[in-house]
């Protein structure tokens, strides 16, 4: 077990369940927000978590932070269960625990000045008194690449770009552990992206961070991350190295997402198939049984509606969970051709 | 370094609000004119006794001629029929109907807003049960609230009531603090109890110490209360609304209890749908990933920014509460004679309106210019918080 | 220069300025640019560039005030929009020119029935009787892929996913099967997998019904895929104009170099840190002197900060919008080069 040690967060069997739209005639549904995430994050990594709308990677990030409260499950952070601690003692692991958030529009309270934004943490924890928290904060803003100067503007006299290393500062001014970055480059435009995700991972080597980076955008995450995790209506169906998981998708549904990002290459573009699914993301709200992208599946067989499949190891470092696939036939389409893998579990 | 300096400074969403009502005209005029109307009416009367002895209940002995003047030199805005001249009369009035309108806004800001804000916070089982009660509360219809309390309180009972008031204020802030204290000190036996050692030991001294600060503080909240309720402040309230506390008088106060009572309902209904649509966003979840308290989260990161819609409700609340204030002296809820609102001067001026016209339309104008001045402030104040045209 | 013939849409010297607190803002400020009949265009740029506005102001729909189309030309089909009534534009917006919003979301009525906006367009547009609108609208619905059409035609929006929603948005804006499709970030709002089949499908139905395209998009992925010439706009101009290979294959402006180079590309990734252009975008009511790009520009000389830099043509259909858009188009070239033979 001498792998546990380099785990900074350790989830085991996380789940976020609640109920919904219930009135005098209907009784509520249970939404599985996230539905028994079993993920390790490595002290010093990027873990790259991504899905589509709806599938539960905001809801895990914030489960993490207990900003939604976990309703199953364990949240390990330096051997402390994080999901079962008092608010007040929650409240003193937040010192090592921070978050970037998506909209730098919304994440900034408008009627305080940069200076209070980022100074509040620093506040909260009684880190620095008087003068020493402007400096601090005035230290920050360099850091994020903003000028001191700036000091007592207000978030609206900002761009998009700057409002987010804004956010960066806030976080990093209690000189954190762990980050859980969501979403932080999808809401601004593309050249602001590559300094923030550039900032990012200056920030991560000076400072030796941990970022669990949950995106849509698999570009990003494929640049950012050391390790992606594919999340798919609240489950982790596959696990492995980022550059092995571009390289090399099994699930059908990683197979999918790849081949649908486009590439800013017209000779590519032309030439290559794309996998288009059928349909939409289903409702969380009630998932299919079994396997849950059963129903988007070309691969899809009999067993499928039943099993819910577990994440089965690969490689030592590629996990996936499909019932059609295991170590010693990791390829679908084959499978598929030599009618394999409904059995396999 | 100039340079620098201005660079430094930032316009805050406040200064840039402030900037954009003084563009708006009308309510820049609004505005120019409650100033003056608030001055009026606040030095005025005595100004007028000083140079001319009049007063708004001066009746003059035998003087046949004086009774129902028109405008004249003497008396700019005419005398009424018992002769008594208007223009102090109006200005009286303008205390009046002023204060109803400001004090039961007032009212309606702090109670509703700390209501709406903590139904609005809390949330869940909380906010029905608080919502529930202002619901019930919005069922009765105020003019039942307004005579049922009158009938109570009125007359000699009024008296009691207005110098007991600084004694009903010391009683619910003791009752709060009280409450207050029982949860700081149920928390801190709750910290102790709990595993970490670190916590627990920093508990106790900081804990002893609130307590024993706010003993003190409720010790001397309540021995001034005391003191201010039997001597001063009761009384000395009256005087400047009149010459004693006159039943007249002490029905004022109690209207002004009674509007607010009714005021806050709505104010804390628009609170709690701002603070719902607020405290999910990411600023306030992001306070919350930094560990910032709720008590702090609530009054710097929710209140702050639920104060726009706030504060032009407030604006309109005062012409809302005036002219009902208007309504009740009709009639015979409100002020009495000897004394004067907006409201009332304006209905005795109805019945003269064919002979006398000037009698309903000094009151009338001024009630009607102040009110317009309100509106137009509260749209200025509105346009210049939620501009439409924001920047490019 | 004259409207070419076989242009659907010929744009010359638009200039669309808004007035704002801060001042005048030029947010197209004297862009041409020619779309072919059955060709596709794509409009690349950052937010604030003009690109949406652009098209706004092609379909007359620029907010006056505080917004103004204060020059230019907008030929479509050889009739001069801008001249035009609008109540002449108004038969031709939704008829022979339509539109694809951003926000599916927003962009259908909540409270009427799918069915009845659907039928609204056609009845309006093409005189069609109840039931004629009715059954086109089923029609249209099959094509955009909505399966079980008859009965999801009765549905609300509201019972529609992202998705679907903007299947809805197409069907609405071809079933009066228009000569130009105008599609703002039509894919920006949606997941990935769904972004797939929404762009598959206008492409599919750009090739069985002949419609010309105007893509606007700030997702050089996107437009890689779609498009037969691109346009990028930065600070209401245009920067760079050339057919889609040649643009990403040999770029000629330093900011189309910047872009291309700061989205990280999966297919060939190396682990290196990401190229960026430094800087913010100018603010457009305070442009400076010379080109709007200089700030944030490596190549920038002192020239550029003084004098605005010249449109000029590489070759035919090839222009680029910088003082040595030559020499940097000869070094895409030379890396060009080096790429394929290497």
């Amino acid at each position: 077990m001498q792998k546990e040690e380099d785990n900074l967060i350790s989830l085991q069997d996380v789940e976020v369940h609640y109920r919904t739209g219930g009135s005098v005639f209907s009784s509520a549904k249970l939404v599985r927000a996230v539905d028994g995430v079993w993920l390790d994050i490595k002290k010093g990594e990027t873990l790259g978590l991504v899905g589509e709308s709806g599938c539960g990677k905001s809801t895990l990030g914030k489960a993490i932070l207990r900003l939604t409260e976990p309703t199953g499950g364990k949240v390990f952070y330096n051997n402390t269960d994080l999901a079962h601690l008092s608010p007040s003692d929650m409240r003193e692991q937040r010192k090592d625990l921070q978050m970037i958030f998506q909209d730098p529009y919304a994440s900034l309270n408008p009627r305080m000045t940069i200076g209070s934004i980022i100074g509040e943490p620093i506040r909260t924890f009684s880190l620095a008194g008087g003068r020493a928290v402007e400096e601090r904060v005035q230290e920050l803003m360099e850091i994020v690449g903003l000028s001191p100067r700036f000091i007592k503007r207000y978030p609206h006299e900002f761009s998009g770009g700057q409002r987010q290393r804004i956010g960066i500062a806030r976080a990093l001014a209690v000189d954190p552990k762990f980050i859980v970055a969501d979403e932080p480059i999808s809401a601004l435009d593309v050249s602001i992206q590559a300094q923030i995700m550039n900032l990012m991972e200056r920030l991560q080597a000076d400072k030796n961070l941990t970022y669990l980076f949950i995106s849509h955008d698999l570009r990003a995450v494929r640049h950012l991350s050391d390790r992606v995790a594919v999340m798919y209506l609240g489950r982790i169906v596959e696990r492995a190295d980022a550059k092995e998981i571009y390289r090399n998708p099994l699930m059908p549904y990683t197979k999918a997402l790849i081949s649908a990002v486009p590439v800013p290459d017209p000779e590519i573009e032309a030439t290559r198939q794309r996998i288009i699914l059928r349909g939409d993301v289903p409702s969380p709200i009630d998932p299919p049984s079994g396997c849950h992208f059963r129903t988007r599946c070309p691969y899809a067989i009999g067993p499928c509606e039943t099993q819910v499949p577990q994440l089965a190891k690969i490689t030592p470092s590629h996990f996936v969970a499909c019932i059609r696939i295991d170590a010693d036939h990791p390829n679908i389409e084959a499978n598929a051709k030599d009618g394999l893998g409904s059995l396999t579990q | 370094m100039d340079q620098a300096l201005e660079d430094i400074k930032g316009a805050s969403p406040w200064s840039d609000a402030w900037k954009r009502l003084l563009k708006n005209s009308l309510a820049v005029f609004g505005l120019i004119v409650l100033i003056v109307m608030i001055l009026a009416v606040i030095v005025g009367p005595s100004i007028i006794e000083w140079t001319t002895g009049y007063t708004y209940d001066l009746v003059p002995a035998q003087h046949e001629l004086v009774k129902a003047m028109p405008p004249s030199i003497s008396h700019p805005f005419g005398t009424d029929d018992l002769g008594r001249d208007l223009l102090a009369r109006v200005l009286q009035g303008g205390r009046i109907s002023l204060m109803v309108g400001i004090i039961s806004t007032f009212v309606s800001l702090v109670v509703g807003v700390s209501y709406g804000a903590i139904a609005g916070y809390v949330g869940g089982k909380m906010d029905n049960l608080m919502m529930r009660i202002v619901d019930i509360i919005y069922a009765i219809p105020y003019m039942l609230i307004v005579i049922v309390l009158l009938a109570v309180f009125g007359g000699p009972n009024t008296k009691a009531l207005v110098t007991w008031i600084p004694q009903i204020v010391a009683g619910s802030l003791i009752f709060i603090l009280g409450i207050l204290l029982a949860v700081l000190i149920y928390r801190r036996m709750l910290a102790g109890f709990s595993s970490t050692a670190g916590l627990a030991t920093q508990y106790p001294v900081k804990g002893l110490l609130i307590v024993i600060l706010a003993s003190a503080l409720l010790g001397i909240i309540y021995l001034s209360s005391l003191a201010i309720g039997s001597t001063s402040l009761g009384p000395s309230l009256a005087d400047w609304y009149g010459t004693n506390l006159s039943q007249g008088v002490s029905q004022i106060f109690l209207l002004f209890f009674a509007l607010g009572l009714v005021s806050w309902l709505t104010m804390a209904r628009v609170v709690r749908g701002q603070i719902l649509s607020l405290k999910n966003q990411e600023f306030v979840i992001a306070a919350k990933a930094t560990g910032v308290s709720p008590f702090m989260i609530i009054f710097r990161h929710l209140i702050p920014n639920a104060l726009g819609p706030v504060i032009v409700y407030a604006t309109l609340t005062v012409p809302a509460v005036m002219l009902t204030e208007a309504f009740l002296s009709y009639l015979g809820l409100g002020v009495q004679a000897p004394y004067a609102s907006w409201g009332s001067l304006s209905f005795d001026g109805v019945k003269n309106l064919a002979i006398f016209p000037w009698q309903l339309i000094f009151p009338g104008v001024t009630m009607a210019l102040t009110l317009f001045s309100l509106n137009f402030l509260g749209d200025g104040i509105r346009d210049a918080l939620d501009p439409q045209t924001r920047k490019f | 220069m004259t409207a070419n013939n076989d242009a659907i849409l010929s744009v010359r010297n638009l200039k669309t300025y808004f007035q704002t607190e801060d001042g005048l803002v030029r947010a197209v400020d004297g862009i041409s640019f020619d779309l072919k009949k059955g060709e596709t265009l794509g409009i690349v740029g950052e937010s604030g560039s003009g690109k949406s506005v652009t098209n706004l102001s092609v379909m007359r729909l620029i907010q006056e005030p505080p917004g103004k189309i204060v020059d230019g030309q907008i030929e479509f089909d050889g009739i001069d929009i801008l001249k035009l009534p609008l109540d002449d534009v108004r038969k031709i917006r939704g008829k022979r020119i339509a539109m694809i919003f951003q926000d599916p979301m927003t962009s259908l009525n909540p409270f009427l029935k799918i069915s009845t906006q659907l039928m609204e367009v056609t009845r309006l547009h093409l005189g069609h009787t109840k039931r004629q609108a009715y059954e086109h609208a089923v029609r249209m619905l099959k094509m955009v892929g909505i399966s079980d059409a008859e009965q999801r035609i009765n549905n609300y929006p509201h019972e529609f996913s992202g998705g679907m929603r903007q299947r809805v948005m197409i069907a609405m804006a071809l079933s009066c099967d228009p000569e130009l499709l105008i599609a703002d970030e039509p894919t920006t709002a949606l997941d990935v997998t769904i972004q797939a089949q929404i762009l598959e499908l206008i492409k599919d139905l750009r090739a069985r019904m002949g419609t010309s395209v105007v893509l606007i998009t700030h997702d050089l992925g996107v437009v890689a895929g779609m498009t037969d010439k691109i346009i990028v706009m930065y600070a209401g101009k245009v920067f760079e104009q050339a057919p889609t290979g040649e643009l990403f294959a040999m770029p000629a402006n330093p900011y189309t170099i910047g872009l291309l180079r700061s989205v990280p590309d999966p297919a060939h990734e190396d682990g290196t840190e990401l190229y960026q252009i430094p800087g913010l975008p100018p603010d457009v009511a305070h442009m400076p002197p010379g080109c709007p790009f200089a700030e944030r520009c490596e190549r920038a000389e002192d020239i550029c900060r003084r004098d605005f830099p010249p449109f000029v043509q590489i070759n035919t259909e090839h222009h680029s919008l910088c003082h040595f858009a030559l020499e940097v188009y000869e070094r895409s070239q030379k890396e060009a080069s080096v790429e394929v033979s290497g």
